[in-house]
């Protein structure tokens, strides 16, 4: 066993242990790794292009999450560091990858994120009327067919996500035609084509981050009417709709919607009383027979601090926004953290040029979206 | 039987001999925190003498180390203990050296001590994550073995990457 310390690392491990290891890795980090040399090469390239080792990366990958946001020239991930120095400081890490897109797609700049899953961003630009799917983390992109809702006014609800059930990747889309009423159609990626699908249920023309979430296989939209509370959900592997009331007693508009959220790979909804703004509700969905249970009640220390999403399952994401008004002025938005086990708040931060965000689930993948 | 003991099972102890000869006598409960010797224990029942000729004494003893810690911390399961076990695993791999790593890697591995091998692989991919090419090179003394213009090659096809 002489001669170790010559390279014992990674290829006198057995093979599954080196597969592992690399299954550890980001993807840009494996792509660099590349030029190692000749075994590094030909053991990663077959590796990026193996379903099964594209599905044990994303599943261990799924334990780093970014924040998507858009700066004026950018388009970064945003990571929130781990906190060394124990001071309740936050501290965060950004990486410009407009340049990969830029580099794919002419109009760029023009397009919109409008959702994400499993490391693929699904882009809309507005003018064109097409969607682009995007994996920045392989810089890979697929242009997508003309949806068939070909006099839709405006994409009201894009939710992206994948079943399970036909391995597939699917766009939900909400839109208003020109006579103003919403129709569905459905994106599958293994086919490449769109087809509209029946509506039953009433939902909203738009919605930002905070009132959509997906989890488990099903995109869920927060679609409150005048009268009652409700969310409106499409389960993307039996391509069906259904509409989930708030829980009892929050069902009027005594009750604010704060935000809705994944935490613990379950369904939560944020909740605030008119009467008592400052306190917020958690509740979580049991969606083996659709119940809610309020996991917790905190106080937040300012009205326009509002949750926002889960960084760790233990630490949620609070937004304050200031300022911005209708001619376009950009509100001052910082985040401050809050800890649901420890109940302590972290201080706000400022994101330097940011002036849109997404939710925090992002996730770095492998996944291919090129033909 | 000890009265004071606050569990009602005996603890059965088990010697395990390593491939140098070395013998450990460890409690059963902690033993079977590795998979191979939980396997062996049920199959072979009374067997209170383990031999492992592929793992030499200094990695056995090692790897049980790591087992009589995880094995009395999960006694009481709750959060604060998942505390100390990350905190302990950190001080475990913070400062192993290469040699001793891919031993214990390998033992762990022919052992079965699946958390044991999430821990050490997790070591090894830190040496890998978010460092250059040359880093990695120099980290695990490799050598490139390209021919002259092929990394140029691949560096060019793959350039986003390194922006």
């Amino acid at each position: 066993m002489d001669g170790i310390g010559e390279a014992i690392f990674p290829y006198h491990l057995p093979d599954e242990l080196v597969v592992k290891i690399f299954s550890l890795l980001p993807p840009e980090n494996l792509v660099q790794a590349k030029c190692v040399g000749h075994s590094w090469y030909y053991h990663i390239n077959h590796l990026i292009k193996d379903p099964s080792f594209i599905a044990q990366h994303l599943k261990n990958s799924s334990s780093t999450k970014y924040i998507v946001i858009r700066q004026e020239q950018a388009l970064s991930l945003l990571t929130m560091l781990n906190n060394d120095r124990g001071n309740g400081e936050i501290r965060y890490e950004t990486e410009d990858f407009s340049s990969r897109f830029v580099s794919r797609e002419r109009y760029a700049r023009d397009y919109y994120l409008r959702y994400h899953c499993n490391g693929i961003f699904c882009m809309h630009h507005e003018l064109l009327r097409v969607f682009t799917l995007f994996n920045p983390s392989i810089k890979e992109l697929r242009k997508l067919p003309p949806p068939s809702i070909t006099d839709c006014w405006h994409p009201g609800i894009v939710g992206f996500g994948y079943d399970q059930r036909t391995n597939d990747y699917k766009i939900i889309n909400i839109a208003l035609d020109r006579f103003l009423s919403s129709r569905a159609e459905v994106y599958r990626m293994s086919s490449d084509s769109w087809m509209e699908i029946e509506l039953p249920v009433e939902t909203p023309c738009a919605a930002e981050a905070r009132f959509t979430a997906y989890c488990q296989g099903v995109f869920y939209c927060e679609s409150s009417s005048e009268t009652t509370n409700m969310l409106v959900s499409f389960d993307m592997s039996e391509e069906v709709f259904r509409t989930i009331l708030f829980p009892q007693d929050r069902l009027t508009a005594e009750t604010s919607f704060e935000c809705v959220n994944v935490w613990n790979e379950s369904l939560t909804l944020f909740l605030s009383n008119k009467d008592r703004p400052l306190s917020i509700e958690m509740w979580v969905l049991n969606t083996l027979d659709s119940t809610w249970y309020r996991h917790l009640t905190f106080e937040r220390q300012f009205i326009n601090v509002r949750p926002f999403k889960f960084h760790t399952d233990d630490e949620l994401v609070m937004m304050s926004s200031i300022g911005g008004n209708s001619d376009g002025e950009e509100p001052l938005i910082s985040y401050a953290c809050y800890n649901i086990n420890s109940q302590r708040f972290r201080p706000l931060i400022n994101v330097e040029g940011a002036i849109e965000y997404w939710d925090f689930s992002f996730t770095k993948s492998l996944v291919p979206v090129e033909q | 039987m000890s009265s004071s003991s606050t569990t009602t099972t005996t603890t059965r102890l088990l010697m395990l001999k390593a491939s140098d000869g070395v013998t450990f006598e460890v409690e059963e409960a902690v033993a079977t925190k590795l998979g191979a010797i939980n396997n062996m224990v049920e199959e072979e029942g009374s067997e209170d003498l383990i031999c492992l000729p592929n793992v030499n004494g200094k990695f056995l003893g090692m790897v049980l180390e790591w087992c009589k810690k995880h094995a009395n911390n999960n006694t009481n399961s709750d959060k604060g203990n998942d505390e100390v076990n990350k905190w302990w695993d950190k001080e475990f791999v913070m400062d192993l050296d290469q040699n001793t790593l891919y031993h214990l890697l390998m033992a762990a591995d022919y052992l079965s001590g699946t958390e044991l091998v999430d821990l050490l692989t997790e070591k090894v991919a830190s040496m890998i994550r978010g460092k250059k090419v040359e880093e990695i090179r120099e980290t695990f003394k490799i050598k490139s073995d390209f021919l002259p213009g092929q990394e140029e090659e691949i560096r060019k096809k793959n350039s986003w990457a390194f922006e």
